[in-house]
């Protein structure tokens, strides 16, 4: 264990870790379809979070997009995988669900979009810049994510 | 979580809105309280990334451990010998002349170009407000072809260049294709553009100031081809292709500098390909920008000129454009070097070939092309770096021996992150196949690194060439023996406004590799003056990289030299089969006859077939290189699966109710006997090949060898779409209702010994 790892946890870092856990796992969740990914990703996150703490302004939308970006990583990652390997069935008990099927089809930066928007609630201007893109390039996104879901759903 | 958002102001559907909304919150319910791990304790570790499996083998942490120890002796080296640079490198002043770019690869345009000839076919102009990749090609598609088309995807090359993708907008039936930008004077231009279905020029080149070659349509819904130079128009249904001159004032096609297609009518020929146009095209070109372009329409009253449709309902059935600069000299052909072999990559040293072995495999591989060039991307730079974009395929030999897939990397910088990327540098991976099924990296470069001018010569057993660099940053070379053993260093800087005119290293002096030794060519370059470092290391941004192991040659034809004892950075137990004299491969002559026969086999096996051929059950032994025993099934089966064409003819049932299926592999590589037979409401697999193969109860009994003490049998289900479940083996007849087929390996300490299977689609 590294000495990094041995010093005390901010406690802004803990209280921000134990109130937003559920959400911000939730949400990755939702851009990787794959809970063990989600966990992953926040608890990541988390521990990248922790040496620059004190230079965060705000730590609540740090964390957002730290995870969001991780994610994206994630999902960039199985890509190359997933021409080979179809997606796992998540949980076969769920039932089917063909618009959550639709989601994972999309690429990253839709889906990023997709679920910033209509999960997050998240402005243009916020999504730009977890995605460091322009407000624009998010409609776009938006657009031909929700046309993708359609186009997959009527199929 | 709150639905309050207004709807989107775009494709409003505020019902079909609200249904996402609906899915995202009862997905998100998935995730429970109860599932997410307990509170933060202080001290305690939360998670660690699970590390890819490679990464804890102790062989890798050897070879990391060695890497370190060579980088640190380099760095003692460097420092000890100042910035002087050895005896045998020298620098030299920027060359005066112009950038010879390296070729670019754009399918359906003509081959054995540079960017260098490629005059701007759209430029945003100098007023424009910073328009991104995107933006740019949106505005050309627009006014080529109208509102319909639309940009699919955003850039996913990011550098010097980038690769647009386009359609047609849903619902009505045109192409899809790739916009080429380029960025010149700080503005992304385009250069290129190509629908998937057009004439292809990729078998015509620029020589002479001629267009060499055949073009080519391979369209299945082009009906009477037709050209019509003279009336510059078209009816319904007569289609044109024009290649038109001048772009500069021609609104229709130009006598002065036109080269036309020169085939009055053709037939469209069952969807082949149609030869539209042999042997030199046309008149020398005309001194000035020319463009070459090929619009058709389906359904629509005419085309003028080459424009963009005018009627309404005209769609565009195959496009493509690029204007030539001949103003900008050919570039010269590549004589053919020493040691050099068909197959070549341009991105490699003259006299480097990958297909038959004169580079060694890079520490990465992976059982797809796509995950060993990912591999080689982590490897180089660490988990820092990601690749950016899908690996977008380069090229390939035709024995699917090698191919090169190029990406762009993004390097993290973590005191800006996560706001952004901070760098990015467009690369291409060079991966061969090996005999395992899978894939080893050879190279990676990018296009602001050229080492296409360094030749290896085998008559004389060494390098020697330029290494040239667009850069602006300070650029070291190094060469040195994968033993730590530094043979030649040079700092090079050039400036900022030193522009695209390339930075010469010169290796006028004969770098030796007669020695047996392998040899790291690696070219790295900061973004900063002093900023020259390692890949990888914490703030260094890299703009530029190129890294490439070359083997010692023995002897005049090529073939290298045995390996220092452990040196190699190949994987354990993986002779490179595409590389037969490879430094991990046999000592003695006989074994030598079984390499070249191997690789005579391997050579025969496009990488897209499975190793079983007609009616037997395939015995051999061929490395797999895996943690464990399952890690080396899932690389020979992985590879396995990527079948094409396959085809299951079913013939008549025997009175015994089974069926003997004979599953024919795609290309003319055979046809595999399978017998099944009907229980309940189940087909079982009794026969694959000549051998008996059963399926009973919960277990999987089989005709393989029976595993040995160290041996293992692994099964792999094969999905409807074509993979396998990586870490999924068969532990029962149920995990094969669903699956299209399946494989077995038998394995011996990582070794392949003997592999049946059906994979074919049920």
């Amino acid at each position: 264990m590294t000495a990094e790892r041995e010093a005390p946890w901010p406690d802004g870092l803990v209280a921000l870790y134990e109130e937003r856990r559920l959400a911000l796992v939730r949400l990755a969740y939702l851009l990787t379809s794959d809970r063990e990914a989600a966990e992953e990703v926040v608890h990541d996150a988390v521990l990248a979070m922790r040496p620059r703490w004190d230079a965060v302004d705000d730590p609540g939308a740090y964390l957002r997009t730290a995870v969001a970006n991780r994610a994206r990583s994630w999902l960039r990652r199985q890509r190359t995988a997933r021409a080979y390997v179809p997606p796992r069935v998540e949980d076969p008990g769920l039932g089917a669900d063909e618009l959550w099927d639709a989601l994972a089809g999309l690429d990253e930066r839709r889906r990023t979009a997709i679920v910033l928007r209509f999960y997050e609630d998240l402005p243009d201007t916020e999504i730009a810049a977890v995605l460091d893109c322009r407000p624009a390039t998010v409609r776009t996104l938006v657009h031909r994510g929700l046309a993708q879901l359609r186009k997959e759903v009527e199929q | 979580m709150t639905t309050d958002h207004a709807p989107t102001d775009i494709g409003p559907d505020p019902a079909f809105e609200a249904e996402v909304r609906a899915m995202l919150t009862r997905r998100s319910a998935d995730i429970g309280p109860a599932d997410v791990d307990p509170a933060l304790p202080e001290g305690v570790r939360i998670a660690l990334v699970q590390e890819h499996r490679r990464r804890h083998d102790p062989r890798r942490w050897l070879a990391a451990a060695a890497v370190v120890a060579v980088l640190a002796v380099a760095g003692a080296l460097v420092a000890t010998q100042g910035d002087a640079p050895p005896d045998d490198v020298r620098t030299a002043p920027p060359a005066d002349t112009s950038p010879e770019a390296a070729p670019v690869t754009i399918p359906g345009l003509p081959a054995g170009l540079s960017t260098a000839h490629l005059a701007s076919l759209w430029d945003p102009g100098a007023d424009a407000a910073d328009p991104d990749a995107d933006a740019v090609a949106a505005a050309y598609l627009a006014d080529r072809l109208g509102a319909d088309v639309t940009v699919t995807q955003p850039v996913i090359d990011i550098g010097p260049v980038a690769t647009v993708t386009w359609a047609w907008l849903p619902d009505q039936d045109g192409p899809d294709g790739t916009v080429h930008l380029e960025q010149r004077a700080g503005r992304w231009q385009v250069v290129a553009a190509t629908a998937e279905e057009t004439f292809d020029y990729g078998e015509a080149r620029l020589e002479d100031g001629r267009l060499v070659g055949s073009v080519t349509n391979a369209s299945t819904q082009l009906w009477g081809l037709e050209l019509n130079p003279a009336a510059a128009s078209v009816t319904v249904r007569k289609l044109a292709g024009l290649v038109l001159g001048e772009a500069s004032d021609c609104t229709s096609p130009c006598e002065t500098g036109a080269i036309y297609i020169a085939a009055p009518e053709l037939a469209r020929a069952g969807g082949s390909k149609m030869p539209v146009e042999r042997g030199p095209i046309g008149e020398p070109l005309p001194a000035e920008p020319f463009r070459l372009q090929t619009v058709t329409v389906r359904d629509g009253a005419q085309i003028t000129g080459g424009e963009e449709p005018q009627a309404v309902g005209d769609v565009v059935q195959t496009f493509s454009e690029i204007v030539f600069d001949p103003t900008v000299p050919p570039a010269e052909p590549q004589a053919a070097p020493d040691g050099d072999r068909p197959g070549h990559l341009s991105s490699l040293p003259l006299g480097v070939d990958p297909t038959t072995g004169p580079v060694r495999s890079i520490e990465a591989w992976g059982a797809s092309p796509e995950a060993a060039a990912d591999d080689l991307v982590g490897e180089a730079f660490g988990d820092a770096v990601t690749p950016n974009a899908p690996f977008g395929f380069e090229g390939s030999d035709p024995d699917g021996l090698w191919a090169a897939y190029r990406t762009s990397l993004v390097e993290l910088d973590p005191a800006v992150w996560p706001e952004g990327d901070v760098d990015q540098v467009t690369g291409t991976v060079t991966v061969r196949r090996s005999n395992t099924g899978g894939w080893t990296a050879v190279a990676l470069t990018n296009a602001a690194l050229d080492l296409t001018r360094v030749r290896y010569h085998s008559d004389e057993g060494g390098l020697r060439g330029e290494v040239r660099a667009t850069v602006p940053a300070p650029l070291r070379v190094t060469v040195r023996s994968t033993t730590g053993e530094e043979l030649a260093t040079a700092d090079l800087t050039t400036s900022a406004d030193s522009g695209p005119t390339p930075s010469v290293l010169a290796l006028d002096d004969l770098l030796e590799v007669t020695d047996g030794q392998p040899l790291l060519l690696r070219v790295e370059a900061g973004a900063a003056p002093g900023q020259v470092g390692d890949l990888g290391e914490e703030g260094v941004p890299v703009v530029a990289v190129a890294s490439v192991v070359l083997p010692g040659w023995s002897d005049a034809t090529g073939g290298p030299a045995t390996t220092t004892a452990g040196t190699d950075t190949t994987p354990p137990a993986a002779p490179d089969a595409s590389a037969p004299t490879a430094t991990t491969g046999p000592a003695d002559d006989a074994t030598a006859e079984d390499a070249t026969a191997e690789e005579a086999r391997i050579r025969r096996l496009p990488h897209t077939s499975l190793p079983i051929g007609p009616g037997e059950l395939w015995r051999g032994s061929v490395a797999a290189w895996g943690e464990t025993y399952g890690d080396a099934a899932e690389a020979f089966a992985w590879a396995a699966m990527n079948l094409p064409d396959v085809e299951v003819a079913v013939l008549a049932p025997e009175p015994s109710g089974e069926v003997e299926v004979r599953v024919a592999l795609g290309g003319g590589h055979g046809e595999v006997p399978v017998r099944l037979r009907r229980d309940g409401d189940e087909w079982v697999i009794l026969q694959v090949g000549t051998g008996a193969v059963t399926v009973a109860g919960d277990g999987l009994a089989h005709d393989l060898p029976a595993p040995g003490e160290d041996q293992g049998v692994f099964f792999f289900a094969v999905q409807p779409h074509g993979g396998i479940r990586p870490g999924w083996a068969v532990e029962g007849t149920e995990d094969l209702v669903d699956a299209a087929g399946w494989i077995a390996v038998l394995l011996d300490e990582g070794t392949v010994v003997a592999a049946t299977g059906n994979p074919a689609p049920a």
